[in-house]
C-alpha cells in the first residue's frame, strides 16, 4: 500500500506563487504602489504572471457582466467596481504573501486572486453545453485552451460524457438536494470516487457505513443517491445510474482517497466508460479535470461570479501538471481551477480518454492534487477491482 | 363551662393547693432561691393574670395545667413497694416515720381487675381492710357483681374480677388473687366489700380511722391508686402530669379538704373532698394519712384539678353493718344511727325478691347497654361512654367463654428481666449519626416512665401509639458482621431461633407485654393466638436484624426482645416474609449491605396507620377489642457509602379487601419503594434531614436496588408507551455494530461507542441493560458514570463494546432512541470531538487533517518578528516572582505551597525534567484512559504530543530547569482523560473532573474543549459549589469559546502576546472571563525522547489557562484557602470570589478589547495583593447564570445569525438535540476557519435523522 510518504509532498509548487513569478521580484514600495494608486493600475500591462492591474478590471468586469446575463441587470459600472474592488483585494494579498509563509493569505485574499487567474484566461473552467462545450474563447487569454479544446474536442467530450455528478437527496427533506461530488464509469456498472465523497471531512453528510473489518460500505437508506450524466448547462434530459453499492473505499488513513461505486442503470443515455491509465505519464504538461463545482458557502458573491457562479453543473477545467510527472509516482500537482469542488473528478490528458488520475483535493494556494493512475492501479484493493 | 369559670375553677383550685389559700403564695414561692419546684416565668405571669381576674388564653391555662399543679400535686411512681419524689412541696413524704408508714401500706393496695371485661381494662382500686377483706368502690364492685346490701350479691354471669396488688412501673411481676365473693354493695355510700382467699400473712389488714370527717381538713394525705387514662380531661395535659403511663400503682399527696356535698347513686352525700391528682382509675384507692398512716377516706371520685371525693372512713366507722363485715377500724368503732339507714332497708327489703341479672334493668343507671344503639354506658361516677359501633353489639353481647387450651403451650422466649440495661437504638451506630425520626402528633403516642415515647430494647427502640395499640414507629441497629452473628462460637444450634429462645423443638414462641406501658396500649398475645388465624404475628424489627453481640448472652437478650407484643404487627402476610416464606426484606438488607461499605444498617420501619383502616373484632385479656388492622407497612433503611449515608424508603401494601378477617387470606404484597419524605407523610413523622437527605429515591442505585429485590420505583411509569419499533435506519447502524461485536474485535475503550444518559426516572443498570439489548440485539455495558453521588447519580454510562462509529449524525439517531426507550431526559453520545486545535505544526498537505486545519491561527514561531524580547515572558510580565517575594515577604506561603491542582489532559511524561518529581505516581491522580493505570502519556497518536506535560509545566514545573510553573510549588495531579488534546470525549472529562472533586481538588485546569455535555456541566456545578476553582482553555483557532469553558460556572481563559494583544488563534467572545499568555509560552517539550530537558515555545490559550491554576494556587496559598472560604458570603463560591478579585486586579493595556477577551490580562502580583474582603462581601460574583439552551441558541445566534437561531428556536427546548445543535453552532464557527471552507463546496451538514426531522424545512437554514 502506498503511504503519506509516497506523496513527496514537500516537492509542493506553491501554486499562487508560480501564477505571479513577479512577486518575489518587486520591492515592498514597489508592491505598496501597485496596491494603493490608481496609477498603478495603469502602469500595470496585465498578462500572465503580471501584478493585478487596470487590465484585471476590465477583465473581471467583462466576466461578471457575462456571467449576469439572463439573471439580473448589472450595469457596466457596477461591475467594473466590482472588479476594482476584487483586484484590490488581490493586490492586498500578495503584498501579504511576500516573505511570508503561504497561509498568510486570508480568504477573500486568495479568492479574489483566483478570480484575477481566471479573468486573465490563464486558467478556465468551461461549462459543458449537452453535447458540446461552452465557447472558451469568450474567457480574455484563453485562446490557447480554446485551441487544445478543439483539437482534440471527440476525446474530451467522450470523457465529460462519462463523467456524473454524485446527486443526493435527502428522504426526510425532499426539497433539499444536492451534488455531493463527481464520479465516473470505469466499467459497465463501476463508477470510480473519492472516499471523501461518501465520507466527506468533518462535518458533511455521510452518505454510507463501513463495514466493520471490510473495505466495503452500505449506503445510508435516508438518501437516494444517483449519479446523473447529463447534469450540465445543456437542455434537460436523463443519464441516471442507481448506486447500487459500495464495493470498496479506501480506510481513512489510506492515502488513496478512492471509492469504487456499483451501479445500475436507471434511465437515459449510457455513456462509454473510461480506462483507468497504466502510465500516469502526460503526453504535454496540459490536462483538464470534469467535474461538478458546487456553491463556495463562504465566498463572496462578486467572486462567485467571476467565476461564473458556480452550481454543480458539469464543467471543464483546463490547467498544468505543476510538478513533472515521473512513471510509477503516487500523485500529481496541478493547477486547473478547481474551485467549488472537483472531488472525484478524473484528470485527462489530451492524447486520450484515459483516466490519467483522481482528482482529490483543491489548494488554490499550494496547488491541487490527484491521485496518480499508477497509485490506484496499484492499490493492493482497489488495483484489482479497477 | 365557659372560660371564665374554668379559669375561676382553676383559680380555686389552686389556692386549695397552698396554705394560705392565696395565690400569691405560689407567686412568692417562686421568686427565692428555693425556687426549683415553683413555676418558671410564663408561669408566674400567668398566676398574676389569674390573681387579677383576667381571661387565660388556652396556651396559659395549659401552661398552668400541665406544669404547675403536677408540680403541686404530683403522681409518685411506686416501684418495688417503694417511692421517691422530688416535689419540693411533698420532700416530707421522703422522712423515714412516713416512709415506713407508707411502706406498709402499699403492699396491701392493689388494683382491681376485670379479666373478662369487654372494654374496661382494669375496675379500680381496692385495698385490705380486714381478714381476705378489701374495699373498693361499689361502682367498681357493680363491673363485676351485681345485687345490692348483704346479701344476693352475686357475680355477673360470665364475669369475674379479682385484684393484683402489684402493677408497678417498670415491672412485670404480678400478685393476683381472685375475688370469692361479693360481701357487701353499700346502698348509700360508693363502697363495696369483697372477698379474696389466700391472702399472706404478712399482708394484714389497714386501718381505717374513726375519726370524724370535719376534724380531717388540712391532713396531708396521700391517695394510692392505680389512675387511669381519663377521657374527660385533657389528654395534653394528663399526659404531662401522668407521665403518660397509667395503670400503675401510684401515690399521689393531697390535702384533705373541706365537706362537701355531692350526688352519689341519685342521693346526696356528705363527701370529704381532697386535693390529690387522681384520676379514673383512683376509684376505690385509700386516702391514707401520712401522719398516722391511717386510712381516712375511699376514693370514689372527683375531677382532676377541680376536687375528689372519698367516703370518710369515720362515717363507716358508724355503720354497724359495716363493723359486722369485719372491716378493721382505729380504736373501737361505734355505731351509730346514721342517715343511710334507710337506704340499708330499701336494700334488704328489695333482697328478698329475686334480683333480674341484666345489665340494663339498673334504674340508678349504674350500667346500661341499649341493644339498639350499641352504646354502652358505664356509670362509675366518671362516666364512659363507649361507642362500638352497631355492628358490634352482637359481639360484644356474644363474647365467647374463655378458651380452656388457648397457650397452645406456648414459651416466652428468652429475655433479659431487667429493662434498666436496654440502651436501644444508637443514632451513632454507623458512624455517622442518624437521628431518630420525631413524630409529628406525640400526643398519640404511649409514653414510659423518662417521660419519652421511646421504649428501648437490645439494639432496637420503638414507640407504641396508644390508642391503636400498635408501634408507630421502630428503629433497629442491624449488624451483619460474623463476629456479632456468632459471639462465642457456640454449637450451631445455640444460634438458631429456638436455640437463642431456649425453646424445645415443639414449643412455640409466645409473645409477651411490655410492662413499662400500659396493657391498654399495647395488644397482648392473646390477641394474635386468638385472631381465628387471621393474622401472622409479624416482627416489626427482623429478629435476626438485631439478633446479635459481643457475647452469647446480648445476641440472646435482643433475640428475646424482638417478642414483645410492641413489636409485633398483625399482618395479613408476612409483611417481613415474601409470599414464598422467604425473608424478602433480608434480601433486600443484604442487597444494601453488599454495596455499603460496613456490615452495618439501620433501619426504621412501621406500619402506616390510617384512620380508615378496616376494624378486626377480635380478644385481648379484657375481652372483645376492636383493633384497627394497618394495610401499610413502611422501612427505610440507612447505610453508609464512600463516607456519606445513603437511605432507601420502601412500602408495602396489604390488601385487605376481600379479609372478613375471619380467615387467613394469602395476599400478595405490594412492594413499592418510595421517597423517605412521602414515608414522613405516611408515618406521621420526620426523619432527620441527613436521612432525607441521603435518600436514594431518585438516584439509580436505589431503583437498581429496589429491582434486585423485586420493588417498583413509585411512580415510575415503565416501559413507556411510545417506544413502538425501531426506525429502519437505527436498525441499520446498530447491525454494523453488532457484526463487530461478534468479530470479536477489541477496539480501545476510547474508541468505542459511548452514550450517557440522564436518566428521567430512576432505572436500575439491569434494566436499562436488558431494555437496550432487548430492543438492539446488541451487547451492552451500564455503569455508573460518577462515583456514588445522589446528585449524578442519574448519569450512566452506555458503552457498546467492541462497537466504533464516526459517524456523528448515527451516533445521534442510536442516542435518541436509546432516549426514547428509556424515556430519560438525554442520551449524550460521546463524539471525540475536533474543535479544540493546538498543534501549530501544519499536517500533512492532502492528510484528512489537513482539511481541516486552520491555517490563520497560529503565528510563525520561525518568524524573528514573533519572537518574544523576553523567552520566560510569560511568567515574568504577569508578574509571577513578584506574587510570590511579595508572599515571601508577608510570611505567607508562596508559589502555590499547599494548594492542589488537578489536570484533566494526556497525562504526563513524567521523566521530563520539568515535571515535578514523582507527579504520574500521585495516589491522587487517575486515568480514565487506560483505566486504573497511571497518568502517563505514552506519546502516541496525533494532536500536540505531550500536551499535558507541557501544560502542567507551565502551571507547575519546579522552579529549576527552563521552564517555571506559575506556581512551581503547588502539588500537580494529573488525570489522563484524553488521548489527544485535539480530540474531546465528553464523558471522561466529565469523570476527571468529579474525580478530582472527590480527591480534594483546590483547582482544577483544564487546556480542551468541545462541545457541550449535561454530565460534564454537573460535573463542574459540583466542583464550583465545592469551592474548587475550575479554569478551562477559551478555545484554539475555533473563534468561538468551546465548552467548558463557556459554561457560565467555568472561568474561560482567552489568551494574548507578550504585547497584550489577542494571540491570533484565542477563541472570544462574551463567554472569556480573563487572558492570559499564550503566544510564544516557554513550556516542557516531550516530543523529544532524547532530549528529556527539552523547553520550546508553544501556542494557544491551554497555556493562559495553565498560566492562570498557577496563579490561582498562588492566591489560594498566600491568603489561605480555608480562611478565603470563611469569608465568602452566603451564596458566593471560591470561584465566584477568585473572578471577582481577577476583575479587580487584571491589567487592561489600551485599546484591550474587553467585550471578547475578558475583564484583562492576569496580573499575579495586583492579584494577589488585593484585598479579597472587597469582593468577598458581595452577594455573588457570576451574576446570570445560563443554561445549555440559551448557550447553544447563543452559539447559533454568533456563528450563523439570529436567522438560523430562530429556525431552531422550537427545537432548542428539546434537550435530546442540544448537544446536537451544539456540534452544528461548533461546525459552522469552525469550519469558515478551516482550509477547507475555502474553496471547496460543502455538503449540507450532517444532522441525524431525529433532528432533521424536528427541524423540518429549518433544518436547510442550519445544514447548508
Amino acid at each position: 500500500m502506498s503511504t503519506i510518504d509516497d506523496f513527496h509532498l514537500d516537492q509542493t509548487a506553491k501554486r499562487i506563487r508560480r501564477l505571479f513569478p513577479t512577486l518575489g521580484h518587486m520591492s515592498a514600495p514597489e508592491l505598496g504602489r501597485a496596491g494603493s494608486s490608481e496609477a498603478s493600475f495603469e502602469s500595470s500591462q496585465g498578462g500572465v504572471g503580471a501584478l493585478p492591474g487596470m487590465r484585471d478590471v476590465q477583465a473581471i468586469s467583462e466576466r461578471l457582466l457575462a456571467a449576469n446575463r439572463g439573471h439580473r441587470q448589472l450595469g457596466a459600472t457596477e461591475a467594473e467596481a466590482m472588479a476594482t474592488n476584487i483586484v484590490r483585494k488581490a493586490q492586498n494579498g500578495l503584498m501579504k504573501l511576500d516573505g511570508a509563509p503561504d497561509w498568510v493569505l486570508d480568504t477573500e485574499e486568495t479568492m479574489a486572486l483566483e478570480a484575477v487567474v481566471q479573468g486573465r484566461g490563464q486558467l478556465v473552467a468551461v461549462r459543458v453545453m449537452g453535447d458540446t462545450l461552452d465557447d472558451i474563447r469568450q474567457y480574455p487569454g484563453a485562446d490557447m485552451w480554446a485551441m487544445l479544446a478543439d483539437a482534440h474536442i471527440t476525446r474530451i467530450l467522450a470523457s465529460v460524457s462519462a463523467a456524473a455528478a454524485v446527486r443526493v437527496t435527502d428522504n426526510l427533506l425532499p426539497s433539499l438536494s444536492w451534488v455531493q461530488g463527481t464520479a465516473f464509469l470505469i466499467s459497465r456498472n463501476l463508477a470510480l470516487t473519492n472516499r471523501h465523497v461518501l465520507f466527506p471531512p468533518a462535518y458533511g453528510t455521510r452518505l454510507a457505513r463501513r463495514v466493520p473489518g471490510t473495505t466495503t460500505a452500505r449506503l445510508k437508506g435516508e438518501y437516494e443517491i444517483c449519479l446523473d450524466f447529463a447534469f450540465d448547462s445543456g437542455e434537460p434530459r436523463d443519464s441516471t445510474y442507481r448506486i447500487v453499492d459500495i464495493p470498496f473505499v479506501s480506510e481513512d488513513a489510506d492515502p488513496v482517497d478512492a471509492a469504487l461505486l456499483k451501479v445500475e442503470h436507471r434511465a437515459g443515455a449510457e455513456p462509454d466508460a473510461l480506462t483507468i491509465s497504466r502510465d500516469s505519464v502526460f503526453d504535454i504538461d496540459r490536462l483538464y479535470v470534469v467535474g461538478h463545482p458546487g456553491r463556495l458557502a463562504s465566498v463572496p458573491d462578486d467572486i462567485q461570479m467571476v467565476f461564473d457562479n458556480p452550481d454543480e453543473r458539469k464543467r471543464v477545467s483546463f490547467g498544468k501538471l505543476m510538478d513533472p510527472v515521473m512513471s510509477g509516482q503516487a500523485h500529481i500537482v496541478h493547477d486547473a481551477p478547481t474551485i467549488g469542488g472537483y472531488s472525484g473528478a478524473a484528470v485527462h490528458g489530451f492524447a486520450d480518454t484515459s483516466v490519467h488520475a483522481l482528482h482529490y483535493w483543491g489548494d488554490a494556494r499550494e496547488g491541487n492534487r490527484a491521485i496518480a493512475a499508477t497509485a490506484l492501479r496499484n492499490h493492493p484493493t482497489l488495483g484489482s477491482m479497477l | 363551662m365557659n372560660t371564665n369559670l374554668v379559669d375561676l375553677t382553676l383559680k380555686t383550685y389552686l389556692c386549695g393547693t397552698t396554705n394560705s389559700g392565696e395565690l400569691d403564695e405560689i407567686l412568692e414561692e417562686s421568686s427565692g432561691p428555693e425556687a426549683a419546684g415553683g413555676p418558671d416565668i410564663l408561669g408566674q405571669k400567668t398566676l398574676e393574670k389569674l390573681v387579677m381576674g383576667e381571661t387565660l388564653s388556652p396556651g396559659e391555662r395549659f401552661h398552668l395545667e400541665a406544669i404547675i399543679i403536677p408540680e403541686r400535686r404530683p403522681a409518685i411512681d411506686i416501684v418495688d413497694g417503694d417511692y421517691q419524689t422530688r416535689h419540693q412541696d411533698w420532700l416530707h413524704l421522703n422522712s423515714d416515720p412516713i416512709r415506713k408508714r407508707l411502706h406498709t401500706a402499699l403492699p396491701k393496695i392493689g388494683r382491681v381487675e376485670l379479666p373478662d371485661h369487654p372494654t374496661l381494662p382494669y375496675g379500680g382500686t381496692a385495698f385490705i381492710v380486714g381478714d381476705g377483706l378489701l374495699m373498693t368502690n361499689r361502682h367498681v364492685a357493680e363491673l363485676f357483681s351485681t345485687g345490692l346490701g348483704l346479701r344476693n350479691l352475686s357475680f355477673i354471669l360470665g364475669m369475674s374480677g379479682g385484684v393484683d396488688f402489684l402493677r408497678e412501673r417498670r415491672s412485670i411481676r404480678t400478685f393476683y388473687l381472685e375475688f370469692s365473693k361479693v360481701v357487701m354493695i353499700h346502698p348509700y355510700w360508693d363502697m363495696a366489700l369483697v372477698k379474696v382467699e389466700g391472702l399472706p400473712g404478712n399482708l394484714s389488714s389497714l386501718v381505717l380511722s374513726t375519726e370524724p370527717a370535719g376534724s380531717l381538713i388540712g391532713r396531708d394525705v396521700a391517695v394510692i391508686g392505680y389512675p387511669g387514662f381519663d377521657p374527660r380531661n385533657p389528654a395534653d395535659v394528663q399526659n404531662f402530669v401522668f407521665d403518660g403511663i397509667y395503670g400503675v400503682k401510684r401515690l399521689q399527696p393531697g390535702r384533705m379538704k373541706a365537706i362537701a356535698t355531692v350526688r352519689s347513686y341519685n342521693h346526696a352525700v356528705e363527701a370529704q373532698t381532697h386535693d390529690a391528682s387522681t384520676l379514673g382509675g383512683d376509684s376505690g384507692a385509700c386516702v391514707l394519712d401520712v401522719t398516722t398512716g391511717e386510712v381516712i377516706g375511699l376514693h370514689f371520685g372527683g375531677r382532676y384539678a377541680v376536687a375528689n371525693f372519698c367516703v370518710p372512713t369515720g362515717a363507716l366507722a358508724t355503720d354497724g353493718r359495716v363493723i359486722d363485715a369485719g372491716v378493721r377500724f382505729a380504736g373501737t368503732a361505734s355505731r351509730a344511727r346514721s342517715d343511710w339507714e334507710p337506704f340499708w332497708r330499701s336494700a334488704e327489703a328489695s333482697a328478698a325478691e329475686p334480683s333480674a341479672i341484666t345489665l340494663n334493668t339498673d334504674s340508678a343507671g349504674r350500667s346500661s347497654m341499649t341493644k339498639e344503639t350499641g352504646e354502652v354506658t358505664v356509670t362509675v361516677p366518671l362516666e364512659i361512654t363507649v361507642r362500638l359501633g352497631a355492628v358490634q353489639t352482637h359481639s360484644v353481647a356474644s363474647v365467647a367463654p374463655p378458651a380452656i387450651d388457648d397457650i397452645e403451650r406456648a414459651e416466652e422466649p428468652v429475655r433479659d428481666p431487667d429493662y434498666s440495661t436496654r440502651r436501644g437504638y444508637d443514632p451513632d451506630f454507623l458512624g455517622m449519626r442518624v437521628s431518630l425520626p420525631t413524630p409529628r402528633n406525640p400526643q398519640n403516642l404511649a409514653r414510659v416512665e423518662d417521660g419519652s415515647h421511646l421504649l428501648h430494647y437490645h439494639h432496637f427502640s420503638l414507640a407504641m401509639h396508644r390508642q391503636r395499640r400498635l408501634a408507630f414507629f421502630t428503629a433497629a441497629n442491624v449488624d451483619a458482621s460474623k463476629a456479632v452473628k456468632r459471639p462465642e462460637n457456640r454449637p450451631q444450634s445455640d444460634y438458631s431461633r429456638k436455640g437463642l429462645a431456649n425453646l424445645g423443638p415443639n414449643d412455640q414462641e409466645k409473645w409477651f407485654s411490655d410492662p413499662r406501658i400500659l396493657a391498654t396500649e399495647q395488644l397482648p398475645d392473646k390477641f394474635f393466638t386468638k385472631d381465628r388465624g387471621s393474622f401472622d404475628k409479624g416482627h416489626i424489627v427482623r429478629r435476626d436484624d438485631v439478633a446479635w453481640g459481643m457475647t452469647y448472652d446480648e445476641m440472646r437478650n435482643a433475640n428475646g426482645d424482638t417478642f414483645h407484643v410492641t413489636n409485633c404487627s398483625p399482618q395479613v402476610a408476612g409483611f417481613n416474609r415474601s409470599n414464598l416464606g422467604e425473608d424478602n426484606w433480608g434480601d433486600l438488607e443484604n442487597l444494601i449491605l453488599s454495596q455499603a461499605d460496613t456490615e452495618k444498617l439501620v433501619v426504621f420501619s412501621g406500619p402506616v396507620l390510617e384512620p380508615n383502616d378496616p376494624v378486626f373484632l377480635g380478644v385481648d385479656l379484657e375481652g372483645s377489642v376492636a383493633v384497627r388492622i394497618p394495610q401499610r407497612y413502611w422501612k427505610v433503611i440507612v447505610a453508609e457509602k464512600n463516607g456519606a449515608l445513603e437511605s432507601f424508603a420502601f412500602l408495602l401494601e396489604q390488601d385487605l379487601s376481600s379479609v372478613e378477617l375471619e380467615f387467613l387470606v394469602p395476599t400478595t404484597w405490594k412492594r413499592y419503594m418510595v421517597a423517605v419524605s412521602r414515608i414522613e407523610d405516611l408515618a406521621d413523622l420526620d426523619f432527620d434531614p441527613a436521612t432525607r437527605a441521603a435518600d436514594q429515591v431518585e438516584t439509580t442505585e436505589g431503583v437498581s436496588l429496589a429491582a434486585a429485590s423485586g420493588f417498583e420505583a413509585s411512580g415510575t411509569a415503565f416501559p413507556p408507551a411510545a417506544f413502538s419499533a425501531i426506525s429502519p435506519s437505527v436498525q441499520d447502524i446498530v447491525s454494523l455494530w453488532r457484526e463487530q461485536q461478534t468479530s470479536g474485535k477489541k477496539p480501545d475503550d476510547m474508541d468505542e461507542v459511548r452514550f450517557v444518559v440522564l436518566l428521567g426516572t430512576p432505572l436500575s443498570d439491569a434494566t436499562i441493560k436488558s431494555e437496550i439489548e432487548t430492543a438492539f440485539n446488541l451487547e451492552v455495558n451500564v455503569s455508573p458514570l460518577f462515583a456514588s453521588d445522589r446528585d449524578l447519580d442519574r448519569y450512566r454510562a452506555i458503552d457498546i463494546p467492541g462497537a466504533t462509529s464516526d459517524d456523528r449524525a448515527d451516533l445521534f439517531d442510536v442516542a435518541r432512541a436509546i432516549n426514547t426507550l428509556l424515556a430519560a431526559e438525554t442520551v449524550e453520545p460521546d463524539l471525540a470531538t475536533h474543535y479544540y486545535d493546538s498543534d501549530t505544526l501544519r499536517p500533512s498537505e492532502g492528510s484528512a487533517e489537513s482539511a481541516n486545519w486552520a491555517f490563520w491561527c497560529w503565528v510563525n514561531e520561525d518568524d524573528p518578528a514573533n519572537q518574544p524580547t523576553d523567552k520566560d515572558w510569560a511568567i515574568n510580565k504577569t508578574r509571577v516572582p513578584n506574587a510570590w517575594a511579595f508572599s515571601e515577604s508577608q510570611g505567607k506561603p508562596s508559589k502555590g505551597k499547599g494548594i492542589k491542582i488537578f489536570q484533566p489532559d494526556t497525562g504526563v511524561v513524567p521523566t521530563h525534567k520539568e515535571m515535578p518529581p514523582k507527579v504520574a505516581k500521585n495516589p491522587l491522580s487517575a486515568n480514565f484512559v487506560e483505566g486504573g493505570k497511571s497518568p502517563v502519556d505514552p506519546m502516541t497518536g496525533s494532536g500536540n504530543l505531550g500536551h499535558g506535560t507541557s501544560t502542567g509545566s507551565v502551571a507547575a514545573s519546579p522552579v529549576a530547569g527552563l521552564v517555571r510553573g506559575s506556581a512551581p510549588e503547588a502539588m500537580l495531579v494529573p488525570i489522563r482523560c484524553i488521548r489527544s488534546v485535539a480530540v474531546f470525549n465528553q464523558s471522561r472529562v466529565a469523570q476527571a473532573i468529579d474525580h478530582a472533586r472527590i480527591k480534594g481538588a483546590h483547582v482544577i485546569t483544564m487546556s480542551l474543549g468541545g462541545v457541550v455535555s449535561s454530565a460534564l456541566h454537573d460535573a463542574v456545578r459540583k466542583a464550583v459549589k465545592a469551592n474548587i476553582i475550575v479554569l478551562a482553555a477559551a478555545g484554539n483557532c475555533v473563534g468561538t469559546v468551546v465548552w467548558p469553558a463557556r459554561y457560565d460556572e467555568v472561568i474561560a481563559v482567552g489568551g494574548v502576546n507578550e504585547k497584550d494583544k489577542p494571540w491570533k488563534g484565542s477563541s472570544s467572545g462574551r463567554s472569556v472571563d480573563v487572558s492570559g499568555p499564550a503566544e510564544m509560552v516557554l513550556k516542557a517539550d516531550a516530543r523529544d525522547a532524547s532530549n528529556p530537558a527539552k523547553a520550546s515555545a508553544g501556542q494557544g490559550t491551554s497555556y493562559a489557562t495553565a498560566h492562570l491554576a498557577g496563579v490561582a494556587a498562588c492566591w489560594l496559598a498566600h491568603h489561605g484557602r480555608d480562611a478565603l472560604i470563611a469569608r465568602l458570603s452566603p451564596g458566593m463560591t471560591l470561584q465566584g470570589l477568585f473572578r471577582g478579585v481577577l476583575a479587580k486586579s487584571s491589567r487592561v493595556p489600551a485599546g484591550f478589547d474587553t467585550e471578547r477577551y475578558g475583564v484583562g490580562i492576569v496580573n499575579a502580583e495586583a492579584l494577589i495583593k488585593a484585598d479579597p474582603a472587597v469582593v468577598a462581601g458581595l452577594e455573588s460574583a457570576p451574576g446570570h447564570v445560563r443554561d445549555i439552551e440559551a448557550q447553544v441558541r447563543e452559539l447559533l445566534a454568533e456563528v450563523a445569525g439570529v436567522g438560523q437561531a430562530e429556525a431552531a428556536a422550537p427545537v432548542l427546548r428539546d434537550r435530546q438535540s442540544l448537544l446536537e445543535l451544539a456540534c452544528s453552532g461548533l461546525d459552522m464557527a469552525r469550519f469558515s476557519q478551516s482550509a477547507a471552507g475555502q474553496l471547496e463546496a460543502r455538503p449540507p451538514m450532517r444532522l441525524s435523522s431525529g433532528l432533521k426531522k424536528l427541524l423540518g424545512d429549518d433544518a436547510l437554514k442550519i445544514i447548508r
